[in-house]
């Protein structure tokens, strides 16, 4: 007879009691247990791509070559490609800081200026409002390998001036072309879900247009922004045509294009190094993701109920 | 003396300005002023002069660093400031097009195949630099590299990457066969091999090396995309189809389904696996044994020991197989265009050809005559077959000359995908040759 059981008898009723109603109901655990399992599938499919990237980056080429062994293990992990990685390209010495000055510059800049715009076209009355309205739309519906074309002159008219050719300058001029209507569109939605009433009151209250705006609507708005912020930080995280374009210089060119160019020569792809590549350039983003996971995901099923 | 004073300032002045204008540009001085000390860039006419080079990142990295070297070198003699830009191959295409549209970029430019044509307009006239440099280096190889509109020579060529036989030689030894001379040997060794579970991998798909190995099977049938005029449609021949044929016949004896899906990597990573028993690539797959410390399955003998390049197979129309041919071109609308030029005169130089070679473990096949039977080609008996495969190897579209249609239909993969097409039965021989003498018409009456 275990000590445990020995004790029961001697405790008392009541304390038995509270014990009872503390304890989650088998009926509760069981569902729990099987809503977990439920997920497990989806967790996996999701996941696997990650796992897929870490197993093959700590593989040694041999193995990656060996169509004889599973794809799913490694049988010896090696850091070779993480030192590869560090020691022969630019990867940590200037593509990752060029993508996170890119990427957080193009992101102020573009939820700045779409907040303002998705605002007035949510909120003010004047004439084309709604013909602004589906331009945003139809320009952000542009594809970007024919917005590249006239950009380069815009690019090139500038770059007489003040050099930014070669230089991620010429990104963070060039991405809010499609982050500002990917921002006006998402927070446009967005803003018609807040009540007029609630500025109306704000007003009413002394405030003017703008004040209203910085000190009611957009606190209200918040997940929506964080929403946006993380889209357009995704997005320029990740661009590659522009950035491809516009920088060939190997101390300036972005993540995604300098992992192509360094780790795809020819015929011969350095798996195990762009797999490290790939893995490490995307903790930034997941990073940023779990921190604002609550408001990303209210933030986009705020604007789609209303 | 008041009144000169006045006159002094209002020369020194000018007339007064309105506030409209003041303010307008002292933004603009102001707005430019923080640029220059917000990018720590000097503004473009302060900037000193740079000659830049744009090429495709190398298969060896060593290729690239000595072509770095060498602009380095002619830098420092010239007193300018020198840049060497990579990009991947496939994406180059994409660079080129950007500078031109936007008239701006690199000064010197890796050009492929039958861009020298498609950018002509836009590059330099190489005929006297051409002319001198095939007087030093013994001749050029190719009369058909580098060509541009009006048959001006708008690059120079630079140097080929052939497309050999690259075969696992105990295999074929395993199955009582020796090492392939014809397109039947082919067929023949890739049949038994197959049933071994050793294919013979040959993309019939959107590759650079499909493209290339398709057009070998063709040219080598007799057949031929377009005449010598480089304009006439000639595909739709009795050679063509006997080509298809043969092609269907090879896969369905000798090849496996993925080849159907495969890029440029994946016959290399076939036949570094241990699977393929043959196919045709560039020495890369070869190296990449040799990098990766490729061992056969099953054993511990590595795997590059086993694996040697042969001559393109022969066929009934002769040994033929495409190549992609590499030229280097100065765009007109460079600010260094001379200097550019004479960067290559001295790039062209033995001395330094003879580096670039070297460094690229001869992977870069020379196009000059002098250089054909260079010393590294004697190094391994892996390379022996590189001296002579320039005698069989061309630029696409030969018979003629590589043109912007010819570029339009490689880019498109026209030729793989009607031969995949024939291979897997959803369109016989005859069809898929009519329906590519279709689509061959369209492209070059548009470029007409």
């Amino acid at each position: 007879m275990s000590s445990d059981t020995a004790t029961m008898p001697a405790m008392a009723k009541s304390e038995r009691t509270s014990l009872a109603l503390n304890r989650t109901p088998m009926w509760r655990q069981r569902k729990k247990l099987a809503n977990y399992l439920a997920l497990l599938p989806y967790i996996a499919f999701a996941l696997f791509p990650f796992y897929i990237m870490v197993i093959t980056s700590l593989k040694s080429n041999q193995e990656i070559n060996n169509l004889s062994k599973s794809p799913f293990w490694a049988t010896g992990i090696t850091t070779d490609h993480y030192v590869y990685l560090a020691q022969n390209t630019g990867f940590f010495d200037h593509w990752l800081l060029n993508t996170v000055i890119v990427a957080t510059v193009s992101t102020v800049i573009s939820v700045s200026v779409g907040t303002l715009g998705a605002y007035a076209l949510a909120r003010l009355r004047f004439r084309g409002v709604e013909m602004f309205g589906v331009a945003v739309f139809i320009t952000y519906l542009v594809p970007q390998s024919l917005l590249f074309i006239p950009l380069i002159n815009v690019v090139n008219a500038v770059d007489s001036v003040v050099p930014i050719r070669d230089t991620y300058w010429s990104l963070i001029l060039t991405y809010p072309t499609f982050l500002i209507p990917f921002v006006m569109w998402l927070l446009m939605g967005y803003f018609r879900t807040i009540p007029v009433e609630v500025e109306e009151c704000a007003y009413l209250d002394g405030c003017s247009r703008l004040s209203a705006l910085f000190r009611v609507v957009l606190p209200m708005a918040m997940p929506g922004i964080i929403c946006a912020v993380l889209f357009s930080y995704t997005l320029s995280w990740n661009e590659f045509l522009y950035s491809l374009v516009f920088i060939q210089d190997q101390a300036a060119k972005t993540l995604s294009v300098g992992v192509f160019t360094e780790l795809i020569r020819g015929d011969i792809y350095y798996w195990g190094s762009l797999m490290a590549a790939c893995f490490t350039g995307a903790i930034p983003i997941v990073v940023l993701y779990s921190f604002f996971m609550d408001y990303y995901v209210s933030g986009l099923t705020s604007g789609a109920i209303k | 003396m008041a009144k000169s004073t006045k006159n002094s300032l209002d020369n020194i002045l000018g007339e007064p300005k309105s506030r409209r204008k003041f303010i307008s540009e002292t933004a603009a001085v102001t707005g430019g002023i923080a640029s220059i000390l917000a990018t720590g860039i000097p503004p473009a006419f302060a900037q000193e002069r740079e000659l830049k080079l744009l090429t495709w990142s190398h298969f060896v990295p060593k290729s690239d660093e000595e072509l770095e070297r060498q602009l380095k070198e002619f830098g420092k003699q010239a007193g300018i400031k020198v840049r060497v830009d990579r990009v991947a191959h496939l994406q180059l295409p994409a660079v080129l097009a950007g500078e031109v549209q936007g008239q701006k970029g690199h000064d010197l430019i890796s050009l492929r195949n039958a861009n020298s044509y498609l950018y002509s307009e836009h590059l330099e006239t190489m005929d006297d630099l051409y002319e001198k440099i095939a007087k030093r280096g013994g001749g050029w190889t190719t009369d058909t590299v580098g060509k541009g509109q009006e048959g001006r020579q708008t690059a120079l060529p630079w140097y080929f990457i052939s497309f050999p036989l690259v075969a696992r030689t105990d295999l074929i030894a395993e199955v009582g066969e020796d090492l392939p001379d014809t397109w039947e040997d082919v067929r023949r060794i890739a049949g038994k091999l197959k049933k071994k579970g050793h294919p013979l991998g040959i993309q019939l798909a959107h590759s650079n090396d499909s493209n290339n190995v398709t057009r070998g099977i063709l040219w080598s049938h007799g057949g031929k995309l377009v005449e010598a005029d480089s304009k006439t449609v000639a595909v739709n021949s009795k050679e063509s189809i006997e080509a298809f044929k043969f092609v269907r016949a090879l896969y369905k004896e000798g090849m496996e389904k993925e080849v159907l899906a495969w890029d440029d990597r994946n016959n290399n990573v076939c036949l570094v696996s241990g699977k393929c028993s043959m196919t045709f690539n560039p020495v890369s797959a070869y190296r990449s044994a040799v990098r990766d410390k490729a061992l056969i399955p099953g054993t511990d003998r590595p795997l590059h020991q086993v694996i040697n390049h042969v001559l393109p197979p022969r066929g009934p129309g002769g040994r033929h197989m495409a190549a992609s041919f590499q030229a280097i071109g100065v765009w007109k609308f460079s600010e260094n265009a001379q200097l550019a030029k004479e960067f290559l005169d001295f790039h062209f130089t033995k001395e330094n050809i003879d580096k670039h070679l070297t460094a690229s473990q001869g992977y870069n096949q020379p196009v000059l005559a002098s250089f054909a039977m260079h010393p590294i080609y004697a190094s391994s008996p892996k390379y022996y077959f590189a001296p002579y495969i320039g005698w069989y190897t061309h630029a696409a579209g030969y018979p003629g000359v590589p043109t912007a249609a010819t570029q339009t239909v490689e880019d498109q993969f026209l030729l793989p995908d009607a031969m995949a097409a024939c291979a897997t039965d959803r369109a016989t021989p005859e069809e898929a040759v009519a329906k590519l003498e279709a689509q061959l018409t369209r492209i070059y009456k548009r470029h007409a």
